[in-house]
C-alpha cells in the first residue's frame, strides 16, 4: 500500500466534505436569519465551522503527501492561467484562509458584524466550490473520453452535497449535545434550527442521490460507447469491480435512507436529539464509505491507483 | 487442536450461560440491560468455537462447506454483539464526559477509509472466508474487546474511588482480560494478501492480489511476525487458539465473578439510597412540621389580634400585643412600630419588643434608619440582603448599640397615606426571607385595622353619648318638664285659691300635686335604675336582671319573683342581651304604670328545638289586664316587638281584663360552632 496513493482521495473527499458541509450550514444560517429563528446563529455555528476549518487543514496536509514537496506548493500560482491543478491549489489555499478568517470572526464578534461573516462564509463556499470544479476539471482530459464530460463535474459536486448534508447534520447533532450543558441559553435555538433544517436537508440529499444515480448511469452508458480504453474501463467496472459498484450504491441508499429516517424521527415523532445520534452518525459513515468507494472505483477503472 | 477449540467454546458458553442466568434472576442494576448482549456474545462465540472444532476433525467436503458458511455468519455476528456490549459497558453504565461526543466524529473519516479498504479486499483472489475472518477481527473483535476492556477499567477506577476494592479488583481483572482478548482475537489474523495482514504475513504472501504478480513487501513498524499464527506458534510453542482459549477463560472467570459482586454492590448502593431517601423524607417531614407549627403560630397570633380588635380593646394594648407576639414568630431580636404624629416631623417609635421586654414608648424617640425611611417614602416593603451596606442597617434597634445584621420593614398606609412603619431586625447576619416579609405585611394590615378601629370606636362613643343625651333630654321634656310645668300651673292655682280663701279646693289641689310629684319621682328613679342596669353589663345579664328586679320591687312596692332556669350564661349575642334587658324594663314599666299589680313574676328559660336554641323571657303580672286588640297602637308594646325582631326574635303579649298580663319574648342563641370559636378565641 502506497501512502502517496491514499493521499489523493483523502484530499479530494475531505475538501468536498468541507465545502458541502459549509454550504449547507450557510444555507441553514440564511434561513435562520430570514425567518428570525435565531439571533445567535453565529454563536451556534462557531464550533461546526471550526471543525470544517480543521477538515480543510487535514485535507491540505494530506494533499502535500501526494504533491511531493510541500515547500514548493506556492509555485502553483505561476501556472494559474494554464493548469487546473494550479487553480485547484490556489482556490484551496484561498478557501483555507477565508475559512480561518471566518472562524476568527465567529469567535471574536459573536452577535456582531453579521454582514462581514455572511460575506466571508459566501467567499469560503465559493472558493471551495471553485476548488472542486478545478479538481474535477483535472480529469477532463481529451485522452480520457469518459472523463471529458460534464458528468464528471456534476458527480464531484453531487458527492460534495451528499457528504455536506450528512456531515452538517452530524456536526449539528454533535454540537447540540456538547453545548447542552455549557450553553443552556442556546439549547432551544439549536433545537429549532435542527428541526427546521432537517426537512429541507432531506429534500436536498434525496434530489442529489437521484442526480448522482442518473449521472452515473449516463456515464456508464457513455463509457460503454467510448473508445478501446473506455471499453477496458467498462469491462473492469462491470467485471472485477461490479460487486463494489453495487455495494457502493446500496450503502449510499442505506445512508440516505437513515438520514431520512432521522428526519422523520426528529420532525414528525419529536424524538430527542440523543436518539438521533446513531442514525445521523451511521448516515454520515455510510455516505462517506459510499463516496470513498466511488472515488476508488473512479480511479481504479481509469488510473492504476494500487489500492 | 479440537480439545483446545472444545474448551474455548466451553469457556465462552459458560460466560453466555452465566450472563443469561444472571439476566433471568432479575434486578434493576444498570449492567442488567447489557447482559443479553454478553450472553449472546458468549453463546455465539462458543458456537463458532465448536464449529471450528468440527472443521478440524471433519473430512466430508460438503459438511466442511456448510460449517464454513456457518462460521462466516457466526464470526461477524459475535463480533458485532461484542462491539455493542463493549460500547454499552463503556458508555451506558456511567455517562461519559460531553466532549466524548466528538470522538466518533473525529474517527468517522479514518473509519470510513478503513471500511472502504476492507470492502475492496473482498474482490481479491483469496477465499472469501479469509477477509470475513480478518475484518471481523479488525473491525469488530478488536474495537469491541478494546471498548469492553476500557469499560471495565473505567468501572475499576470508579469502584476504587468509591472504596469498593473487592469489586474494583474484579473489574481490573475483567478489563485486562478483555484487552488480552483484543490482542489475541482482534490483532492476530490469518495470512492474507493485503494489508495490514500482509505486513506480518509477508513470507506467506508473495504476490499482489489485484495484479496477481510477485511483489516485495516491506516490513515496517516492527509488528511483523508477532501477529502471525505461525510466528505465535514458533515463539510460544502453543497455537494462537490456545491463547484465545486462555483469554476466554480469563474473561469468563472475571466477568462471571464480577457479575455477582456487581449485583451485590448495586444492592448495597440501593440500600444506601433507601437510607438516604428515608433521611430526606424525615427531614422533609420535620420541615413540614416546623412550617405547620409556624403557620399555626401565625394563625393564632392573627386570630388573637383580630379578636382584640373586634372586642374594641384599647388600641395601645392591641399594638403592643402585635409587636410582642410577632417578634418571636419572626425569629427577630427586635421589633418596632413607629408612627408619624402631628406633634413632630419625625417618625417616632411608639411600641417595641425585644427578648424579655416590650412596652409602649412615651418619650419621643426618632427613627432615622435609612432603610425604614426608604420603606416609608416608597410605601413598599423591603428587606436587607446578605450584602447590605452596614450603614443602612444602623439605628434600627434604638436600645442596642450593636448594628444589626438583617432588617425587614413594611410601611403602614392608612387610606393610601403613610402613617408609620413596622420592622424587625436580627443581630446575626441572617437575612429575612420573602415569607417573613409577607407575614410582616399581614401584621402591618392588622396594625392599620386596629388604628382604624380605634378611630371609629372613639367616633362611635361620641355618637352614643350624644344620642343618650338626646334621649335623656327627651325623657326630661316628656316627663319631668311636663310635671314641673303642671306644678307651676298648680302653684298659680293654689295661690289664687289661697287669696280667695278657698281652703277646701286648696286641699284637693295639694293632694293632686303630691300625686304628680310622686309619679315624677317614680319615673326619674326608674330611669336612673334603667340607665344603671343597661350600662352596667360587666356583671352579666342574669345578675343585672336580679338586681334590677330587687330595686324595682323596693321602688314600686310590687312583689317581684325571679325564676332563672337558663343558667348564668344565656349564650346570646351582646346586642341581644342589651335588647333583652330593655324589653324587661319596658314590660315592668308598663306593669308599674298601668297594671296596678301586686305581684310580677319574671321567668328566664332555654328552649331547644332541632333548628336552634332560644332564650324565653316571661313577664307575668296579676294586675288589671287589658284587651290586646285595643292596645295595638301602644307605643311601648310596639317598641318591645321591634327590639325583639331586631335581633331575630319575637314577642307575644297575652292579657285579659281582670286576669293580668303576660309578655313572652323569644331571642335566638348564638350557633354552637360560633360559640366554640368565640370560646377558643377568648381562651
Amino acid at each position: 500500500m502506497n501512502v502517496r496513493e491514499w493521499a489523493l482521495p483523502v484530499y479530494t473527499i475531505l475538501m468536498q466534505l468541507a465545502t458541502g458541509a459549509l454550504f449547507i450550514l450557510w444555507l441553514a444560517r440564511s434561513f435562520s436569519l430570514r425567518d428570525n429563528l435565531s439571533s445567535k446563529i453565529d454563536k451556534i455555528l462557531r464550533r461546526p465551522v471550526m471543525v470544517i476549518f480543521f477538515t480543510v487543514l487535514v485535507a491540505i496536509i494530506g494533499s502535500h503527501f501526494h504533491l511531493s514537496n510541500p515547500l514548493q506548493s506556492f509555485m502553483a500560482v505561476a501556472n494559474f492561467k494554464h493548469s487546473w491543478l494550479s487553480r485547484e491549489i490556489v482556490f484551496t489555499i484561498l478557501m483555507f484562509f477565508t475559512c480561518a478568517a471566518l472562524v476568527d470572526q465567529l469567535g471574536k464578534y459573536e452577535g456582531r458584524h453579521t454582514r462581514v461573516i455572511t460575506w466571508l462564509g459566501r467567499m469560503t463556499v465559493f472558493f471551495g466550490a471553485a476548488s472542486i470544479f478545478c479538481m474535477s476539471s483535472i480529469y477532463r482530459l481529451p485522452t480520457q473520453a469518459p472523463w471529458d464530460d460534464w458528468s464528471t463535474v456534476l458527480l464531484f459536486f453531487g458527492s460534495s452535497l451528499l457528504l455536506g448534508v450528512t456531515t452538517a447534520a452530524a456536526l449539528g447533532v454533535m454540537d447540540n449535545i456538547y453545548g447542552r450543558g455549557r450553553e443552556a441559553e442556546l439549547a432551544d435555538e439549536r433545537m429549532s434550527i435542527l428541526r427546521s433544517s432537517f426537512g429541507w436537508m432531506s429534500a436536498v440529499i434525496t434530489a442529489t442521490l437521484i442526480l448522482v444515480v442518473v449521472v452515473n448511469f449516463v456515464q456508464i452508458l457513455a463509457v460503454g460507447n467510448g473508445d478501446q480504453l473506455a471499453q477496458t474501463s467498462m469491462s473492469l467496472l462491470l467485471g472485477l469491480y461490479q460487486p463494489l459498484l453495487i455495494f457502493r450504491f446500496v450503502i449510499l441508499l442505506v445512508g440516505v435512507g437513515m438520514f431520512i429516517l432521522a428526519t422523520f424521527w426528529l420532525v414528525k415523532q419529536g424524538k430527542s436529539i440523543q436518539e438521533l445520534v446513531t442514525p445521523v452518525y451511521l448516515a454520515c459513515l455510510f455516505v462517506l464509505v459510499a463516496e470513498i468507494l466511488g472515488r476508488f472505483l473512479f480511479y481504479a477503472t481509469h488510473v492504476r491507483m494500487g489500492i | 487442536m479440537s480439545i483446545i477449540y472444545f474448551f474455548y467454546g466451553l469457556a465462552f458458553g459458560g460466560l453466555g450461560l452465566a450472563a443469561f442466568l444472571q439476566y433471568r434472576r432479575g434486578g434493576d442494576f444498570p449492567l442488567r440491560k447489557l447482559l443479553p448482549w454478553l450472553a449472546a456474545f458468549g453463546l455465539i462465540t462458543a458456537t463458532a468455537g465448536w464449529v471450528e472444532m468440527f472443521l478440524v476433525t471433519e473430512t466430508n467436503p460438503e459438511t466442511i462447506q456448510v460449517l464454513q458458511y456457518l462460521q462466516m455468519i457466526l464470526q461477524p455476528v459475535s463480533g458485532s454483539v461484542l462491539l455493542i456490549f463493549g460500547w454499552g459497558i463503556l458508555a451506558k453504565l456511567n455517562p461519559l464526559p460531553s466532549w466524548t461526543i466528538f470522538i466518533p466524529g473525529i474517527l468517522i473519516v479514518p473509519l470510513a477509509y478503513v471500511i472502504t479498504y476492507a470492502i475492496s479486499t473482498f474482490i481479491t483472489p483469496s477465499p472469501i472466508e479469509i477477509p470475513i475472518d480478518i475484518w471481523s477481527r479488525y473491525l469488530l473483535y478488536l474495537p469491541g474487546s478494546l471498548l469492553a476492556g476500557l469499560g471495565f477499567l473505567r468501572q475499576w477506577s470508579i469502584q476504587r474511588k468509591l472504596g469498593y476494592s473487592d469489586v474494583a479488583n474484579l473489574m481490573l481483572g475483567a478489563g485486562l482480560a478483555f484487552l488480552f482478548e483484543a490482542f489475541v482475537m482482534g490483532l492476530v489474523v490469518p495470512a492474507a494478501p493485503y494489508g495490514p495482514a500482509s505486513y506480518y504475513n509477508y513470507d506467506r504472501v508473495a504476490y499482489d492480489a489485484l495484479a496477481a504478480e510477485s511483489v516485495q513487501i516491506a516490513q515496517p513498524y516492527g509488528l511483523s511476525a508477532w501477529l502471525d499464527y505461525q510466528r505465535v506458534l514458533e515463539v510460544t510453542g502453543l497455537p494462537i487458539q490456545f491463547w484465545r482459549m486462555l483469554s476466554a477463560f480469563a474473561v469468563t472467570g472475571f466477568v462471571v465473578r464480577g457479575l455477582d459482586i456487581f449485583e451485590a454492590l448495586q444492592k448495597r448502593q440501593l440500600q444506601m439510597l433507601h437510607e438516604e431517601r428515608d433521611r430526606a423524607q424525615q427531614a422533609a417531614f420535620n420541615a413540614q412540621l416546623a412550617a405547620r407549627q409556624t403557620a399555626e403560630g401565625w394563625s393564632d397570633a392573627l386570630v388573637r389580634i383580630s379578636s382584640q380588635i373586634a372586642e374594641l380593646e384599647d388600641v395601645d394594648r392591641i399594638l403592643l400585643y402585635i409587636v410582642e407576639s410577632a417578634r418571636p414568630l419572626l425569629n427577630a431580636d427586635f421589633m418596632g412600630l413607629a408612627l408619624l404624629t402631628q406633634d413632630s416631623p419625625d417618625l417616632l417609635l411608639k411600641y417595641y419588643a425585644f427578648p424579655g421586654r416590650s412596652e409602649m414608648v412615651t418619650e419621643a424617640i426618632s427613627i432615622d434608619n435609612p432603610l425604614i425611611l426608604e420603606v416609608m417614602q416608597s410605601r413598599t416593603a423591603s428587606r436587607s440582603s446578605i450584602t447590605e451596606a452596614p450603614e443602612r442597617l444602623e439605628r434600627s434597634c434604638p436600645f442596642d448599640q450593636k448594628t444589626c445584621g438583617a432588617l425587614a420593614a413594611v410601611p403602614l398606609n392608612l387610606d393610601a397615606y403613610p402613617i408609620g412603619a413596622l420592622w424587625v431586625s436580627r443581630l446575626a447576619l441572617q437575612p429575612f426571607s420573602d415569607t417573613d416579609l409577607i407575614w410582616l405585611e399581614c401584621l402591618a394590615d392588622q396594625v392599620v385595622i386596629a388604628i382604624k378601629h380605634g378611630l371609629m370606636t372613639s367616633q362611635l362613643q361620641s355618637l352614643a353619648v350624644t344620642e343618650e343625651r338626646s334621649r335623656i333630654a327627651r325623657e326630661m321634656h316628656d316627663g319631668l318638664a311636663q310635671v314641673l310645668g303642671y306644678m307651676n300651673l298648680q302653684v298659680q292655682t293654689l295661690e289664687a285659691f289661697l287669696q280667695q280663701g278657698k281652703l277646701d279646693k286648696l286641699q284637693v289641689k295639694l293632694e293632686q300635686m303630691h300625686e304628680a310629684v310622686q309619679a315624677a319621682h317614680a319615673d326619674v328613679r326608674e330611669n336612673i335604675l334603667s340607665l344603671r342596669t343597661t350600662l352596667a353589663s360587666d356583671r352579666g345579664v342574669i345578675p343585672a336582671i336580679q338586681e334590677y328586679l330587687d330595686e324595682f320591687g323596693i321602688q314600686t312596692q310590687i312583689e317581684t319573683h325571679f325564676d332563672n332556669r337558663a343558667g348564668d350564661e344565656l349564650e346570646l349575642a351582646s346586642i341581644a342581651e342589651v335588647q333583652l334587658v330593655c324589653i324587661l324594663q319596658e314590660a315592668l314599666a308598663n306593669v308599674r304604670k298601668h297594671a296596678q299589680a301586686r305581684n310580677v313574676s319574671v321567668h328566664v328559660s332555654r328552649q331547644d328545638d332541632a333548628a336552634e336554641q332560644n332564650i324565653l323571657l316571661l313577664v307575668q303580672d296579676d294586675g288589671l289586664g287589658f284587651t290586646p286588640s285595643r292596645q295595638k297602637r301602644s307605643f311601648g308594646l310596639q317598641t318591645m316587638t321591634e327590639r325583639a325582631q331586631s335581633v331575630g326574635g319575637s314577642l307575644l303579649v297575652w292579657s285579659r281584663p281582670g286576669e293580668g298580663a303576660r309578655v313572652e319574648c323569644r331571642l335566638p342563641c348564638l350557633p354552637k360552632e360560633r360559640q366554640q370559636k368565640t370560646d377558643r378565641i377568648l381562651n
